[in-house]
């Protein structure tokens, strides 16, 4: 895959707090920080994974760089331009350029519309050719996903999941998009489909030579797609760095954990387990300093007072963490 | 054998019972109304003090009442105002809820005001500050009209607007806006139409509330004057000849209860068919 170094997007000190009330007479207010301080640069042409368990602010991060939610603080430059800075006009001329698929391939799509017009729809918002050119597009961008030119007069609920996701891709790529953020775009799929999916994104990403963050929970899609991965808990950023890195040398008793979860299908293989205790806890008070250092099998009292900072260990690897000297 | 599409509309539609037999029974009431010059030869408010409190009879369908006039003749005249009355209330409803619970979906703070403003309205029993509204606006059917829409309103707005937050929700509204739709778009291509069967339905069977409640108003002599005839001045007039003519009673009262069955019907059945999750092959979860 060619990856050159040219950022095109750059995300810094992100954040996003969500009021909740605590008290209906009081009125007092806990704050939900569903991304705290999360940076990140995405180059051109590569794939980012952004991995995690559920709730821990993968999907805000979409949402938030799509300006679908506010974000509380921080910047995300896509080529250069401040996303956030942008008047609500100048986010929708960006929007051509940057796509999103949505990971539930039924309700992302209207039940009353026509695949057609579906994926019609970024075209007729941004006004981009005749009536008789955006018939030709939608028919070429159909045949580009796997689809039929005739599925275009059908309505979604006619389709399969896979080929519910194939046309939410065909919508996410008709304007020719540099970016697309893939927000889980398999996990609602069965196992066989979500191969050939994977396998369209990776064609379509060389074809286009499109950026992909991709987010996901699931490891083995990461080594297959990504070129980079960052690591999140509960809202920040515990190790980032280039894949390869990254499964060579898990270094984050984190990221350590999520690897001896991946499932092995050998019957001989003696699992070295790096047990996780308990749930993760709420977002809503979350844990001081290390937010991991409830669950994690290594912590030392400094752990639940210093937030500990990534830093690098490795060129082009991260981590944040108290004891990375004892590892 | 002849290829069945089991997703065609009108395959639907002549499967579900109560919306054939509500339609059948409305396109009946409503072409009886429309041919009434043709099926009777009476004049609706003649007095005919020769044929004073006649039973039904072959001359008089529906019998006469105290001023001799003929009651069926005056059954379909009477309908003929309270079912446009009916259809002017569901007509202006609809435009103003929509109005006002687009303008709710649209900017939240004005929803908390609007919202808070049709739960005041709510808070009268409909059927008496409907009677005042109609006291207040003349005893006119266009003052009947005015009071049952003010009424209704809010009944609509509510529906309608529970019905937007819920689609408001979902995630091709999300992706439209991911897209770059413009919100007042979203909101006529996307959130409007989902809305849409909920509306119908309601509509429905608003036009049968409507149907009772200028019944009720005429009943009690604020709405309709007589001596036009409308089927809840019928009524009124009826009450004191109960004991003596009771098809005073029925008569009227009998239009009443097969209009507003047939019109409930519809709804159901509408409900019905309009729901996607009853659709074949369109069912999930």
């Amino acid at each position: 895959m060619e990856v050159n170094n040219q950022p095109i997007l750059r995300v810094e000190h992100l954040r996003k707090y969500f009021d909740a009330q605590r008290h209906v007479i009081s009125r007092a207010k806990d704050q939900i920080k569903a991304v705290d301080d999360v940076s990140f640069t995405i180059n051109r042409g590569s794939t980012f994974a952004l991995v995690g368990e559920s709730g821990c602010g993968k999907s805000t991060v979409a949402r938030l760089l799509l300006r679908l939610i506010t974000a509380t603080d921080g910047k995300a430059f896509f080529n250069d331009e401040d996303l956030f800075a942008m008047s609500e006009s100048e986010m929708r001329v960006m929007r051509r350029d940057i796509q999103m698929i949505f990971q539930d391939p039924y309700s992302s799509l209207n039940p009353r519309w026509q695949v057609r017009k579906i994926v019609a729809e970024p075209l007729d918002t941004h006004n981009i050719g005749t009536s008789a050119q955006r018939k030709e597009m939608v028919n070429d961008i159909l045949r580009i996903v796997g689809l039929s030119e005739d599925s275009g007069n059908k309505y979604a609920h006619e389709f399969s999941g896979g080929q519910r996701q194939r046309i939410g891709i065909a919508r996410a790529l008709i304007t020719n998009p540099q970016f697309i953020i893939c927000d889980e775009p398999i996990s609602a799929l069965d196992v066989s489909i979500q191969a050939q999916i994977i396998n369209l994104l990776r064609d379509l990403q060389q074809q286009y030579s499109l950026t992909y963050l991709f987010i996901t929970h699931d490891l083995r899609i990461v080594k297959f797609l990504c070129d980079q991965t960052a690591v999140m808990y509960l809202g920040k950023l515990v190790e980032t760095g280039s894949t390869r890195e990254i499964f060579a040398k898990p270094t984050h008793p984190y990221t350590k954990a999520l690897f001896s979860a991946i499932p092995i299908p050998d019957p001989y293989y003696e699992k070295q387990e790096e047990p996780i205790e308990g749930d993760v806890p709420s977002p809503l008070n979350p844990p001081s300093g290390c937010r991991f250092h409830t669950r994690c099998i290594y912590a030392k009292p400094i752990c639940s007072e210093q937030e500990p900072p990534l830093t690098e260990i490795a060129p082009n690897h991260s981590c944040a963490c108290h004891l990375l000297s004892e590892f | 054998m002849k290829q069945v599409n089991e997703n065609s509309i009108w395959f639907r539609i002549f499967h579900t019972p109560s919306l054939v037999v509500g339609s059948i029974l409305l396109i009946i009431i409503v072409s009886a109304l429309m041919l009434q010059p043709v099926l009777t030869q009476y004049d609706a408010n003649r007095n005919d003090f020769a044929a004073v409190l006649q039973p039904p009879s072959k001359e008089h369908w529906f019998g006469t009442d105290s001023f001799g006039r003929d009651l069926f003749t005056r059954v379909l005249e009477g309908g003929k105002v309270s079912l446009r009355i009916g259809a002017e209330v569901v007509v202006y409803t609809t435009i103003i809820g929509t109005l006002i619970a687009l303008l709710g979906g649209y900017y939240e703070k004005l929803d908390v005001i609007i919202m808070r403003v049709m739960d005041v309205m709510m808070a009268f029993p409909t059927l008496l500050i409907a009677m005042v509204l109609a006291a207040v606006f003349g005893n006119s059917i266009s003052g009947v009209v005015m009071a049952l829409t003010i009424v209704y309103v809010p009944r609509t707005v509510r529906i309608l607007r529970s019905a937007i937050l819920t689609i408001r929700e979902e995630v091709y509204v999300e992706a439209a806006h991911a897209i770059g739709v413009r919100p007042w778009k979203i909101m006529s291509l996307h959130i409007l139409p989902g809305a849409m069967p909920v509306l119908i339905v309601q509509e429905t069977f608003l036009f049968a509330y409507a149907i009772l409640a200028e019944a009720g108003i005429s009943f009690v002599g604020v709405g309709v004057q007589p001596p036009f005839a409308s089927w809840g001045n019928i009524l009124s007039d009826a009450t004191t000849l109960m004991s003596v003519a009771p098809w005073n009673v029925f008569a009227p009262g009998l239009a009443i209860v097969i209009t507003v069955l047939a019109l409930n019907l519809i709804g159901d059945g509408l409900r019905e068919l309009l729901d996607p999750k009853r659709q074949k092959g369109k069912a999930r979860s």
